[in-house]
């Protein structure tokens, strides 16, 4: 469940094997709204707008899940090193990132505190979703900046607060407590938190009001989340499919984002 | 412009609206589950004879309807037994609506063509005095709502709205550049810039709520397909907004008639109508004795 729930939570759907069994397909048009905010352009070799990978990068993502972003990452040829808390997340990326052209993966089951991984190696540093549910984020924050060269790009992303808070008394009671999410994290915080570890914010962005509204309605369908095959949920899905195939879906999405976005991300720079 | 849907509906469904939501019948009509969603948040209660919470009317009401639109407040008050004043700038809406409540009403009524001030009535004529969707086509509201503060009797009650501004800013860019202009609307309202100007006028505050999450969106499909179709986007908005409606307005129709179906669905709404509504009503009444600084009456009115 709480993978699951990362999964779809988390900024990044997973990549192009998603599981495709529904009649409207969540996984699917999750990815290919945020592909419309910036997320895997395999056009510019970007994870994120702004987060270049090549083959010359060496990247690792603490917090990795199942892999979704370092798959990109892989297939752009890089040196790959994930970490996360869950054995079975390690196993899954293992199993996605060998199918990838990445010149070489390192595996780590850690809490992160401390990272086992060697000051300054990282050109590429990725954690997303993660922040939220750390007791201690400063430190978290710390060991991420410990690990990246200088000059380093940092993609890092946490839920954005108008969606969390309108899931407050909607969402299952764990959905806000440890391992969960222990804390909303404004737009004001979390560029304090990254400036205060010693980052250069170099942009700030928000986007997924279609994932917002499909979690809230998700809690209130009460299906599976493994198999979120629900009427609410597939009319939800369908609109938002005619939405984005509208020829102003996309500034449609851009504007709804703004006003309540799934996850807000920093991109920022190691000086 | 929630206001002029509700004048809308009610045109379109002179019975009152069944609280129950309808049986799902393909397709939805976005009118119905609009309807629907704005009962939910206290319109049109037949059984205690409130247009909407807090503002009810009954048969010693005059009740007066500024900016009438197809006569949605001022129906709702003939079947209360009320006598009705109503006023539009367009001819044919208040001539429309004078035929309706002629054939529905045995009590004093009168309709005005008016889009000036001052208005042609007498102080006090009114208990109640709706005003919905209009001080936002309005160049200069102050004027307009002591106009409206004037026609109140003491202690008359008010029922006022406008949209949210989250609403507007969201369409900016979707929407036309015609809908910020005149005849559309060519003010936004913080919810403090509107609490001021009805306290500045003098009336004191009783209730206010902000609702339409499903109307926000339902507007934005609606741009998105005009402009899809390559439709002819000038004019009055209100007007234009019927069926057949684009398939994606009844595409998200369909989703919020499924969510309200469920039981906590109105739960849901509600944070979504906080989040993000379409339109803001403050319920206000004119004190018994007028303030100190209360400007002196137009002069010149003709009795109602």
């Amino acid at each position: 469940m709480l993978s699951l729930l990362k999964k779809l939570t988390a900024s990044t759907p997973a990549q192009p094997a998603a599981p495709a069994v529904e009649e409207v397909d969540t996984f699917q048009l999750g990815l290919r709204d945020a592909m419309l905010s910036g997320w895997f352009n395999h056009d510019t070799g970007e994870l994120y707008t702004g987060f270049p990978i090549g083959p010359e990068d060496t990247l690792v993502d603490v917090g990795c899940g199942d892999g979704g972003n370092m798959q990109f990452c892989g297939m752009r040829g890089a040196r790959i090193i994930v970490a996360d808390i869950d054995a079975a997340k390690i196993e899954a990326a293992r199993q996605r990132l060998g199918e990838t052209s990445a010149r070489s993966v390192e595996y780590h089951v850690t809490d992160g505190n401390p990272l086992p991984i060697a000051d300054g190696t990282a050109t590429r540093v990725v954690s997303t979703e993660v922040l939220e549910h750390v007791d201690d984020p400063a430190q978290f924050l710390a060991e991420l900046v410990r690990i990246g060269q200088p000059g380093a790009l940092y993609l890092l992303s946490v839920p954005h607060p108008s969606s969390e808070e309108v899931q407050k008394g909607i969402a299952l009671p764990a959905y806000f407590e440890k391992p969960n999410h222990i804390r909303i994290i404004s737009e004001e915080q979390f560029k304090a938190m990254v400036s205060e570890a010693g980052l250069e914010i170099v942009s700030h962005s928000q986007y997924g009001f279609y994932r917002s509204l499909w979690m809230l309605l998700f809690w209130e369908a009460k299906v599976d989340l493994s198999s979120p095959d629900h009427p609410l949920l597939n009319q939800w899905t369908k609109t938002w499919e005619a939405v984005l195939n509208s020829p102003r879906g996309t500034q449609i999405k851009h504007a709804l984002d703004a006003v309540m976005a799934k996850s807000q991300v920093i991109i920022a720079r190691k000086p | 412009m929630i206001g002029a849907w509700l004048r809308r509906w009610l045109a379109a469904a002179p019975a009152v609206p069944a609280p129950a939501p309808a049986a799902p019948i393909a397709p939805l009509s976005p009118m119905d589950i609009g309807l629907q969603d704005a009962v939910l948040d206290g319109w049109f209660r037949a059984d205690s004879g409130e247009l909407l919470k807090g503002f009810a009317i009954g048969a010693d009401d005059t009740l007066l309807d500024v900016g009438c639109g197809e006569g949605v407040a001022t129906l709702f008050a003939v079947r209360q037994g009320a006598s009705v004043i109503f006023t539009d700038s367009e001819h044919a809406k208040v001539r429309d609506l004078a035929h309706r409540v002629q054939a529905q009403s045995t009590r004093a009524h009168l309709g005005l063509v008016s889009n000036s001030l001052p208005l042609p009535l007498a102080s006090a004529c009114a208990s109640k005095v709706v005003c919905m969707e209009v001080l936002e086509h309005i160049d200069d509201p102050q004027p307009f709502m002591a106009e409206l503060v004037r026609m109140g009797r003491p202690g008359a009650q008010y029922l006022l709205s406008v949209p949210a501004p989250v609403g507007e800013q969201l369409q900016q860019g979707i929407a036309p550049a015609s809908y910020y202009q005149s005849p559309n609307h060519v003010q936004i309202f913080s919810p403090e810039r509107f609490a001021a100007l009805v306290e500045g006028a003098g009336l004191v505050i009783e209730h206010r709520q902000a609702n339409g999450f499903f109307w926000v969106m339902a507007m934005i499909f609606f741009w998105a397909s005009e402009r899809a179709a390559g439709r002819d986007l000038e004019g009055a908005v209100r007007d234009r907004i019927q069926p057949p409606f684009p398939p994606l307005m009844e595409s998200w129709a369909r989703t919020w008639h499924d969510l309200l179906a469920l039981p906590d669905g109105p739960a849901i709404k509600q944070l979504l109508d906080r989040l993000m509504p379409k339109s803001q009503v403050i319920i206000a009444r004119k004190p018994l004795q007028p303030a100190a600084s209360t400007a002196a009456p137009h002069s010149g009115a003709t009795p109602c």
